[in-house]
């Protein structure tokens, strides 16, 4: 008997340390798409002249799943002439629309826009471009999912619009944060966040 | 029969009887009515009784040594209570206190483990390390100990160990840094098995419950040895208590309650062991549940900083001859709230933050867990048996299994609104498999020699969730063989053991412009080494020295990082072409264990070779959110050294007092600059006072006074530049609780009153992430009732 016993004990020892080489060796290889936290991978400015005498102009900027920018396209805007503007944000890691999400919430957002001089970080440009006409949110406040630019002159040499959309979070007061809210000021971790903000190489000739 | 323990390393113990006995010797020199200690000294392994044991009383020239059955009979000049040390060459030596009442005769059974990498011989098995320990610097803390300090973490109890400290964000989450490594440098042993969580994250805490019956030991510097790749900074063993012997049924209860957060924390402890055959079956159940709310510093909430925990474990042995199989799982499962006000993603914001002194909003105390927020369950079975595989060599084989699930909720999604899904949600799946052998003593140079030798492999398999690819999907198998030798011959005792490990992966990285994944591979092959001797000086002192040297392979977020990580505002950019990291490793410790004083000492220095970290590139990179700072994993050479250390010395009978401190520096060796988020200098003087003791009373049995206090200076040393405040202030604390022991119908236990930051000081520790927004908790009072059933 002890033999027996000895026997099998070995055996079952020796699958012991086998077997945990032999079942996983799945290679957890992902599926292609598989799975990404929603994220701003896409954003698209449209400037279309109601008049359609001027071309219309499309630039999108791309990120990375790491939130890098990896390419942007310049607007090439065309000087008096009244753009109705709009703008797309897309997760093509899920292929989500985060537009239609910033719609069902759009008293927590607000875009803000302004022509600056340089890349990320430039002092503000006034006489080019005259953004107003923003859309509202449900409380009557500026949204900025649509609105109009007016060209108002040429640009010698490229300018930047910067594009930035603050989100209200849960400890805000709304809509009086929200309201009182510039372009300038900083994030507030427990109130307000910028979910959006960089810039947008831009002539207008 | 408790024993009496140090209050900061467990090995050490109380020496106030023999002085208390000598005081009665003095005084009544005529008393020759004889008290009587007598008791049988066995092997713990088999039963088997041991001859020639010698049996002496502590700090005297009383003693016998057992005969061939194992028995021993003192006759002691006087009652009192006696600290017997039972000594054998080979076996770990056992410390008892034994009271005696006039003329009484006690029995006292003392079974003893080999002290060879013994029973449970394994790499990764906690007890097998104590001859290793010999000539390291470990810290101990036993189950008494841990009751005592144990607090809202496992954490919680290990920051008062000399040479350990926390890396914190905020209260819930604390992971031990070990001489100024942590993380990837530190292995975790848990049960026996090599515990395999997200190590990587600062904020990602060791998933072990604080209620679990189990002793805790740090292993200070490089143990590549014995626990493989990772062990460069040291090594934190959770060793479970040992399964009764004797047949019945015990347990035991543990409440827990805190004022600072209204936290209320229970543990049931079930266990027996009854005979089944010829041989002996033992089990345990045990369980702990922990709710707490918003912690509060001094003058305000912090917002979102409450946890729950629910933890169990069942763990069954059957011993019989030679043959030891024994089974355990558990599972960890936690929930805890993230500060809300440190959701910070920007450079602008970080320095809005930076500037004020309290977060911007008041929050009010709650026990709801709002996002952002972790969601944790460690799940872990282990089957093990060891027996005798012929001509005295024993094998031990195990096989372990865990699955590491972590889920991370981000405060919103980017549309607004609460996370649907997790931000970060991980399963990382890990089977381990060892094989150790233990040869027998063979007589070598007039001194005993121990040869141990194995293998152990590793397959682990991390994959993605719904969400982001922080850390890629990999499959990662890794195998290691190792041999050591330990020679003793008193007065010395000597180790050499070397050890080779090899790690192959294949990993998925996200190809960061498009949808699709990378495949790569790597294998990292690296060898550990450990030399050391250790001598005893005189019946008090030893002095040991070791060289040790351990590696690690990067890890898969140092290779892969891509992004802006949480709340860090940094892009970080892994570098796929990291080498292997290595440290040598140089450690001197003194002990005295003396009739009044304790004492023991450290002093290392580590050279970290190819030291990964994150380097600032000085360029920024521009993303959706603005632009970061860039930093890069990089490879640099890496100094560490420091003192740590304590002493204890008894005043008077009833009072011990002591000191505990630690330093540590650390450098970049090519640009002498200090390394960061190494913790600051810091001791503790303590003051322990034995208001009351009466071990055979019936109701009030013992009071017992704790004072300590806690001073942190200010780390001068870090690299400008790099963080975006600066450390902040050195502080002073001070912890006061009463413990007081009842026997209630014959029912021991125990019940604790304390106060932590008893002044309810201010102060933030430059190792908590969470010192940036809020203050730590103020003073939190705390009541913990332990009974034995």
């Amino acid at each position: 008997m002890p033999f027996t016993i000895r026997r099998s004990a070995r055996l079952l020892l020796a699958l012991m340390f086998v077997l945990p080489f032999a079942v996983a060796c799945d290679s957890n290889e992902p599926d292609d798409n598989a799975g990404e936290q929603e994220v701003i991978s896409n954003v698209t400015l449209s400037f279309d002249d109601p008049t359609g005498t001027a071309p219309n102009v499309t630039a999108e900027a791309v990120f990375g799943s790491g939130g890098d920018l990896q390419t942007v396209e310049t607007i090439d805007l065309t000087n008096g002439v009244t753009y109705d503007v709009s703008i797309e944000l897309l997760d093509r890691f899920n292929n989500e629309d985060i537009t239609e999400e910033i719609e069902e919430e759009d008293e927590e957002h607000r875009f803000f826009y302004r022509v600056e001089d340089a890349e990320s970080g430039g002092s503000p440009v006034d006489g080019v471009l005259d953004i107003s006409g923003l859309d509202a949110d449900e409380n009557g406040d500026d949204l900025g999912l649509t609105f109009t630019a007016e060209t108002l002159s040429a640009t010698s040499g490229t300018l930047y619009l910067r594009v930035k959309l603050r989100h209200y979070e849960e400890n805000a007061t709304l809509p009086e944060d929200k309201r009182n809210d510039t372009i300038e000021a900083p994030e507030e971790p427990e109130i307000v966040e910028n979910d959006v903000d960089f810039t947008y190489p831009l002539t207008v000739n | 029969m408790p024993r009496t323990v140090g209050f900061y390393g467990g090995t050490v113990r109380r020496r106030t009887a023999p002085l208390l006995a000598l005081l009665i010797i003095l005084c009544f020199p005529a008393n020759t009515l004889a008290q009587t200690i007598f008791g049988r000294v066995t092997d713990a392994e088999d039963g088997s009784a041991l001859p020639n044991v010698s049996v002496v009383v502590r700090g005297t020239s009383m003693g016998v040594a057992t005969d061939q059955r194992g028995e021993y009979a003192l006759r002691l000049p006087s009652p009192g209570r006696y600290e017997l040390v039972v000594r054998h060459l080979g076996y770990e030596t056992v410390h008892r206190t034994v009271g005696v009442a006039y003329a009484d005769r006690v029995r006292e059974d003392v079974a003893m483990e080999a002290v060879v990498i013994g029973g449970e011989e394994i790499v990764v098995s906690a007890r097998a390390q104590r001859v290793a320990d010999a000539s390291r610097s470990v810290e101990r803390l036993d189950s008494d100990e841990m009751r005592r300090v144990r607090g809202q973490t496992i954490g919680d109890a290990l920051k008062h160990l000399p040479g350990v400290t926390m890396l914190s964000t905020g209260p819930s989450i604390d992971k031990p840094v070990i001489r100024g490594l942590h993380s990837e440098r530190v292995v975790l042993v848990n049960h026996g098995v090599r515990q395999e969580g997200q190590q990587w994250g600062r904020e990602h805490a060791p998933e072990i419950d604080a209620f679990a019956p189990v002793e805790v030991s740090v292993v200070k510097g490089a143990a590549g040895v014995e626990y493989g790749a990772g062990a460069i900074g040291g090594v934190l063993r959770v060793e479970p208590r040992a399964l009764p012997e004797r047949p019945g049924v015990g347990g035991s209860i543990d409440l827990d309650a805190f004022t600072n957060n209204g936290q209320a924390a229970g543990g049931l402890l079930l266990e027996g062991a009854r005979t089944a055959g010829e041989g002996t079956w033992r089990w345990r159940t045990h369980g702990s549940l922990r709710a707490a709310g918003a912690s509060r510093a001094p003058d305000y909430v912090i917002g979102n900083s409450a946890f729950r925990e629910a933890n169990v474990l069942l763990a069954t042995a059957y011993h019989r001859d030679h043959w030891h199989v024994d089974v355990m799982a558990s599972r960890f499962s936690s929930t805890l709230g993230i500060f809300s006000g440190a959701h910070v993603n920007t450079v602008e914001a970080w320095e809005n933050v930076v500037q004020r002194d309290r977060p911007a909003i008041d929050y009010r105390f709650t026990y709801a867990i709002d996002a952002p927020r972790q969601e944790i369950t460690h799940d872990l079975a282990r089957v093990r048996a060891q027996g005798k595989i012929g001509r005295g060599v024993r094998m031990t084989v195990q096989y372990g299994i865990q699955r590491n699930q972590r889920r991370e909720f981000d405060a919103h999604s980017p549309g607004g609104g609460p996370p649907s899904a997790p931000g970060v949600e991980l399963l990382l799946t890990t089977h381990t498999a060892d094989v150790g052998l233990r040869s027998p003593v063979i007589d070598a140079a007039g001194g005993s020699l121990l040869v141990h030798a194995g293998v152990s492999g590793l397959n682990q398999g991390n994959e993605n969730g719904r969400a982001s690819y922080l850390i890629p999907n990999y499959r990662a198998i890794s195998g290691g063989t190792y041999a050591r030798t330990t020679w003793t011959r008193a007065p010395w005792t000597l180790d050499a053991g070397g050890r080779l490990d090899h790690q192959w992966s294949r990993s998925f990285p996200r190809d960061n412009g498009g949808t699709s994944f990378l495949d790569r591979t790597h294998s990292f092959w690296g060898g550990s080494g450990i030399l050391s001797a250790s001598r005893s000086v005189s019946n008090d002192w030893t002095v040991s020295i070791a060289a040790s040297t351990a590696w690690r392979p990067p890890g898969f977020n140092e290779l892969y990082s891509d992004g802006v990580h949480h709340g860090s505002a940094q892009y970080e950019e892994g570098m796929p072409g990291l080498r292997g990291e290595r440290a040598w490793g140089l450690d001197a410790t003194v002990r005295q264990d003396g009739d009044r004083t304790r004492l023991q000492i450290g002093a290392y220095a580590t050279r970290v070779d190819d030291f990964i970290d994150l380097v600032p590139s000085g360029q920024p990179k521009v993303t959706i959110r603005g632009v970061f700072p860039l930093f890069r994993y990089q490879q640099r050479d890496a100094l560490l050294h420091g003192v740590d250390g304590r002493f204890e010395v008894d005043l008077a009978d009833p009072v011990t007092v002591g000191v505990t401190a630690s330093m540590v520096r650390g450098t970049d060796r090519q640009t002498r600059l200090p390394l960061a988020d190494l913790p600051a200098d810091r001791s503790t003087l303590f003051a322990d006072v034995r208001l009351l003791h009466r071990p055979r009373a019936t109701a009030l049995r013992s009071i017992r006074l704790r004072v300590d206090g806690h001073g942190v200076r200010r780390q001068t040393r870090f690299p400008e530049g790099v963080d975006f405040a600066p450390p902040p202030d050195g502080y002073t604390l001070l912890d006061v609780s009463l413990r007081t022991g009842w026997s209630w119908n014959g029912t021991p236990m125990s019940l604790q009153v304390g106060a932590e930051n008893l002044l309810n000081t201010r102060y933030r520790d430059y190792l908590d992430r969470m010192r940036y927004f809020t203050d730590a908790p103020g003073r939190s009072v705390m009541l913990r009732l332990h009974v034995d059933v």
